[in-house]
């Protein structure tokens, strides 16, 4: 028997499911049908988001039969690492942001120094000397070991 | 002998000083990821995808297998060593590897299997020469509908090898699709869901979407119970098996190839489901069943050989239909693709020495592992206990770095952020991963052929229920989903998987 929380997942997944095929089959609503000799740009699509409307519709009529008499909780986020999500997305964001203006090597410091935070076990001093290592190793392969071209410094850095 | 013209070639192409190169590179790649924590193959592959753009197209390839069948050998180490099976095809390897080291034969339990592991990656390698070919032979004689079809087959069978729920698994797949399609319609020239944006003109890149997904969000989810590693076996000791060892793994070590090598070839095979269904046959066959589970060579040799084998097997549909069977295999397409190779059945014909290169590498590498595992171990050891958070700070620099390469534009950064973000809620909601990137990669080329299939047969949909390839392949792939939803097998399966 699936726990209560293996239900809610399910549930979660299947509403997860029916709203992404339907915002699919928004965006595909205007694209032309074709027909069953020249299939037109919307036809795969439709096929694909009726598809996975109808599993995500499964998949939560299961959860939400499974667990009639049950209570189903809306939402357990609880056991979510909240700090390891927000320290691990925001970091390539950040150096897509940057990268133009400041260069390689500051954004990349700046990259491994947040992210090492996304760990509880983080100390100041052994973050900095892991994005100094990092940094350093990265711009001898990636720059000149490989000569990928990215600039060093960015623009506002004196650098193009 | 064709065969051993080819091969010679193959040794020809894979011998030149560059491509030992890249193929050391590989295995020594794939053993220390399979060795250090929490990082997969999946996830290296898509991380040095770009640095093998610049690469000719062979030796981009050998150090990307490399890295698949080095990670079975590393994997195992760890999984003897420390309990904790490094990839998942070991998982079964560390049952008995792991008691075996607990009475101090952890020397002999590693030799098992680097030798079986050797041993299943000759024949292997061989199979794949042998039976490659002919196969490639027979798709040339398939119509857009038959590809259509086995598509569709190799789809559904992936979802076989998924953990938990089928219904979750299939919803996996369709998202796949359906990401895939996004970019520019090839007929028509109409961009379909790009937002507007020029970046998603061709397509979500590959490269961001794996990046993330297997990269940044198994990060997120290691992190939640990253701990230290505790290596009770300090020193490594009596590496060479004694002759009654030998006896006894010869029998196991054989079987295990030949199951692996079966499994491996099938579509949703691999690695893993060779290695579990080799362990659950030693121990059926087994005379003295009960020493299972504390230590018996048998559980090492079997297992061990079968994933290896089943790693290398798994080549073969991708090399001759360009059908990936799993995850890391789809992977391999995309990067024949961004080398402007079409993955099927041409490829043997048309690119001879990119296809006997690879396999011939591959028995290269399997000799290198031995070399590098047996008297390396002391290395590996070591790596063994790399705290996580000192690791995954480097793995976030090259994603960055290398997703950044790929073309110079920050729109990907985004893309695979948010990909992350993604991977980890679909982690959370036990959807697995694995074959939403399947879908993504086949998304494409599956409405390509359906499209081509209907406008040869004018229109007419029945053309995949009347061509006889296409009909037993649409035909496999229903009474799989069948069998798959059946009470009685599903119960089956997920004993399976939970031992």
């Amino acid at each position: 028997m699936k726990s209560v929380n293996a239900r809610n997942k399910d549930l979660w997944t299947g509403i997860l499911m029916m709203a992404i095929a339907l915002l699919f089959t928004g965006m595909a609503w205007d694209y032309p049908m074709g027909t069953a000799l020249r299939l037109g740009p919307g036809a795969f699509p439709m096929i694909l988001s009726g598809l996975l409307f109808l599993l995500g519709l499964a998949i939560a009529l299961i959860a939400v039969r499974a667990d009639l008499k049950g209570t189903i909780k809306i939402g357990s986020v609880e056991d979510w690492s909240w700090r390891g999500l927000l320290l691990i997305v925001l970091p390539p964001l950040l150096f897509g942001l940057v990268i133009r203006e400041v260069g390689l090597i500051v954004s990349l410091f700046a990259v491994t120094l947040l992210c090492t935070y996304a760990s509880r076990d983080a100390r100041l001093r052994s973050s900095l000397i892991l994005a100094a290592i990092l940094m350093l190793f990265c711009v001898a392969v990636f720059v000149y070991g490989l000569g990928l071209p990215i600039p060093l410094w960015g623009r506002w850095l004196g650098g193009h | 002998m064709d065969i051993i013209a080819n091969l010679a070639l193959g040794f020809d192409t894979a011998l030149s000083l560059q491509n030992i190169g890249y193929c050391f590179i590989g295995v020594l790649l794939g053993t220390a990821i399979g060795v250090l924590p929490g990082l997969g193959p999946i996830a290296t592959i898509s991380m040095l995808l770009p640095a093998t753009f610049a690469l000719p197209p062979v030796s981009a390839l050998i150090m990307l297998s490399g890295i698949y069948y080095g990670a079975q050998y590393g994997g195992s180490t760890t999984a003897i060593l420390i309990n904790l099976p490094g990839e998942s095809s070991s998982v079964v390897t560390a049952l008995d590897g792991y008691q075996m080291a607990r009475q101090g034969r952890a020397g002999v339990a590693l030799a098992t299997a680097a030798l079986g592991s050797f041993f299943a990656g000759t024949v292997a390698t061989l199979l794949l020469a042998l039976f490659a070919p002919p196969l490639a032979d027979f798709a040339l004689n398939f119509g857009p509908a038959d590809y259509f079809s086995l598509m569709v087959l190799g789809l559904v069978a992936s979802v076989t090898l998924a953990h938990g729920s089928l219904l979750k698994a299939l919803a996996m797949v369709v998202l796949g699709l359906l990401l895939g399609v996004i970019g520019t319609d090839i007929y028509t020239g109409l961009p379909r869901f790009t937002l507007d944006r020029p970046e998603l003109a061709d397509g979500l890149n590959f490269v961001a979407l794996a990046m993330g997904m297997f990269g940044l969000g198994e990060i997120i989810r290691n992190l939640e119970t990253d701990q230290a590693r505790e290596v009770m076996v300090k020193k490594v000791t009596g590496l060479f098996p004694k002759w009654a060892d030998l006896k006894q793994i010869v029998a196991p070590v054989l079987r295990g190839t030949v199951l692996g090598s079966a499994l491996g070839i099938l579509p949703g095979g691999g690695a893993m489901l060779a290695s579990f269904a080799a362990y659950s046959m030693e121990k059926r066959l087994s005379k003295h069943p009960k020493k299972f589970g504390k230590g018996a060579i048998e559980g090492v040799a079997g297992p061990e050989s079968a994933n290896n084998a089943g790693a290398q097997t798994s080549f073969i549909p991708m090399l001759t239909l360009g059908i990936p069977s799993n995850p890391v295999m789809a992977l391999m397409i995309g990067a024949l693709i961004i080398q402007g190779i079409t993955p099927g059945p041409n490829v043997v014909n048309d690119e001879p020495e990119l296809f006997w290169g690879i396999i011939a590498s591959m028995w290269i590498g399997n000799l290198l592992l031995v070399l590098l595992n047996l008297p390396l171990i002391g290395i590996w050891v070591k790596l063994l206990t790399v705290r996580y958070h000192f690791l995954f700070p480097a793995i976030m620099a090259f994603c960055c770095i290398g997703v950044y390469s790929i073309s110079s534009n920050a729109f990907d950064l985004y893309a695979m952020a948010i990909f992350g973000f993604v991977g980890y809620l679909l982690i959370k909601l036990d959807c697995e991963p694995a074959p939403l990137l399947l879908g993504f990669i086949l998304g494409p080329m599956l409405e390509e052929y359906l499209r081509r299939a209907l406008l040869l047969s004018r229109g007419d949909p029945v053309v995949f229920v009347t061509r006889p390839i296409s009909a037993t392949l649409l035909a496999v792939a229903a009474l799989l989903l069948l069998l798959l939803i059946s009470p009685k097998l599903r119960a089956k399966r997920e004993e399976a998987f939970q031992e």
